[in-house]
């Protein structure tokens, strides 16, 4: 495998993406918006109902105007409902860049041209997965740290508390990486067959459903965010990742890429 | 050893044949015209022969391997232009041309495109995203793509269809260089004016299958019907135009369009308009329609 080929597909990728804000700035200025004023957006329900709200949701008794029980609610609040949330970053952000990226080259003709030259498949997935997964993570680090920033500062100041990073946080972002290749890897296979780019984000959908029902699990007590549920999510998105992308590598055929 | 063989090759998607057992070769210094009517099969041959599509049955051997098999150092031997300029519409011209040449591992990438864009009058656009390019400068951008690894087997799908006619020119040239260094090459074309002005070799195809496969002049030959357009410093006199009369001429301007009804007849045509007194600019090409090259070949 030569790698120079990779390197130069996720020069180009990069490339097509940043060449234009019309693609890139929805992908990055809207999560980043979200970072922003979700902190303050639970910073202001804490305030006003956040011991209510905890005794409510946690099943436990907190006085109400009692600042621990408005903490454990941004704790609560920050951690298991807008965690998740954020969590589809990379699903979102991998799948607009692999969908433009694979599909893409179908949809404006380009694949023609890119699948004679002297690159082989390995050599074309390799490029175009490194294109899709370095700018999703670096954006989910990127809206994870100014959300966990915004979030401290206002803990730091309200109540002398630092609630991130923590075990959950590490664990979530150690997810992150997976659910970024599971998206690439069921957008290649998508590819295969879709028409165009549209078709191929679609698959996206599959993945965030789940993801967002984690914030209700917990919410209604039906499962508790704790070490366990994301190590185990993790060895989950592992096998899934890994089975996902041998499929696509399996399905990646130059003709059928041509032809479907 | 042979840029390309292909030997009984069949190509077919679900049921429909788009190529059906066609047989060909093309040595060394060859420019070898594929020349059909719409449908007839040139693009999914050429495709297939670029290594895109897998034979349904028969080979493709290209410089003695089978095409679709060619590993990547072995590819760098060929390029392919398909009917679509295939570039990046948000890279700039030369972002394209850096991002090929990698590919294809040439280095020193800037002198050689900016040379190709020069000989194809398009240097001036090299900064410009191709996005924003005309059709026809697009497709002239795609040429140098295509001729950036100086390819032993260079594969062109109607590669002047956008192009006016001095940039057409230019194309020409450049293939008749090309095969003059001793490259192969291969050209689908519909514009009889391609057939004449650079093959030597022709393969005609019809419905997927090989109609005729050799010299031009021998397919031609035989043609019946053609139309011929003369170009004149002033046109005929009524009196002069009586004369050629049993050509069915018309009249446009200075262009005299004459039917003669066997490619013999053209010197005659040539010479009763001298004799005349007409002074000729040009003699445009043929301009039979390609169906009369088919029904003719299939009667063959």
């Amino acid at each position: 495998m030569d790698l120079q080929h990779a390197f130069a597909i996720v020069r180009k990728d990069l490339n097509e993406v940043f060449s234009s804000i019309a693609i890139y700035g929805p992908m990055i200025f809207i999560p980043l918006f979200f970072a922003v004023t979700l902190p303050l957006f639970t910073l202001y329900i804490s305030k006003y109902a956040g011991p209510q709200l905890a005794s409510k949701l946690m099943g436990i008794f907190i006085g109400s105007g009692s600042s621990a029980g408005t903490l454990y609610f941004i704790r609560f609040f920050s951690v298991n409902v807008l965690g998740p949330v954020f969590l589809t970053m990379p699903i979102i952000t991998a799948s607009v860049i692999a969908a433009d990226s694979f599909a893409g080259e179908k949809e404006r003709k380009t694949a023609e041209s890119l699948l004679t030259t002297p690159i082989t498949n390995g050599e074309v997935l390799l490029g175009k997965l490194l294109a899709s997964f370095i700018p999703a993570l670096l954006l989910t680090l990127l809206v994870f740290a100014v959300y966990g920033s915004i979030t401290d500062y206002i803990t730091m100041n309200a109540y002398n508390v630092l609630l991130f990073p923590n075990v959950s946080w590490y664990l979530m972002l150690l997810n992150a990486p997976f659910l970024a290749i599971t998206t690439i890897g069921l957008v290649v296979i998508v590819s295969s067959k879709a028409k165009g780019i549209k078709e191929a984000q679609q698959i996206s959908t599959l993945l965030i459903l789940p993801i967002l029902v984690i914030p209700f699990a917990s919410i209604f007590n039906i499962s508790t965010l704790n070490t366990g549920f994301f190590l185990g999510m993790l060895a989950v998105l592992v096998a899934t990742s890994v089975v996902v992308m041998l499929l696509g590598m399996r399905l990646f055929d130059r003709e059928n890429f041509i032809t479907a | 050893m042979r840029p390309l063989s292909v030997r009984r090759l069949s190509k077919r998607f679900s049921g429909f044949t788009a190529v059906d057992s066609i047989d060909f070769d093309v040595s060394r210094s060859e420019i070898v015209v594929i020349i059909g009517a719409n449908g007839a099969g040139k693009s999914t041959l050429l495709k297939s022969i670029a290594g895109l599509y897998r034979p349904t049955s028969g080979h493709i051997l290209a410089f003695g391997k089978e095409a679709y098999e060619l590993n990547g150092p072995e590819r760098r031997r060929l390029s392919f232009l398909g009917e679509n300029y295939a570039l990046y519409d948000n890279l700039t011209v030369m972002e394209n041309m850096r991002f090929f040449s990698r590919l294809y591992g040439i280095d020193e990438y800037a002198g050689i495109a900016h040379d190709l864009l020069k000989d194809f009058d398009a240097d001036e656009y090299a900064g410009r995203k191709v996005g924003e390019l005309s059709r026809g400068t697009k497709q002239k951008v795609a040429i140098c793509r295509c001729l950036l690894n100086d390819p032993e087997l260079l594969i062109l799908d109607e590669p002047a269809a956008f192009l006016d006619s001095s940039s057409a020119e230019l194309l020409y040239r450049k293939l008749d260089g090309l095969a003059r260094a001793g490259s192969a090459v291969l050209y689908a074309t519909q514009r009889l004016e391609d057939l004449y002005r650079i093959g030597r070799k022709m393969l005609l195809i019809d419905r997927g299958r090989r109609l005729r496969f050799g010299d031009i002049g021998s397919v031609v030959k035989g043609i019946r019907n053609i139309e011929i357009e003369v170009t004149l410093v002033k046109m005929l006199d009524a009196k002069g135009l009586d004369a050629l009369s049993r050509f069915n001429v018309r009249t446009s301007g200075n262009m005299l369009m004459a039917h003669v009804r066997h490619i013999n007849e053209v010197p005659r045509l040539i010479s009763i308009i001298s004799g005349l007194g007409g002074l000729i600019i040009n003699v445009n090409s043929l301009k039979q329609n390609i169906s009369e090259i088919i029904k003719h070949s299939r009667v063959q």
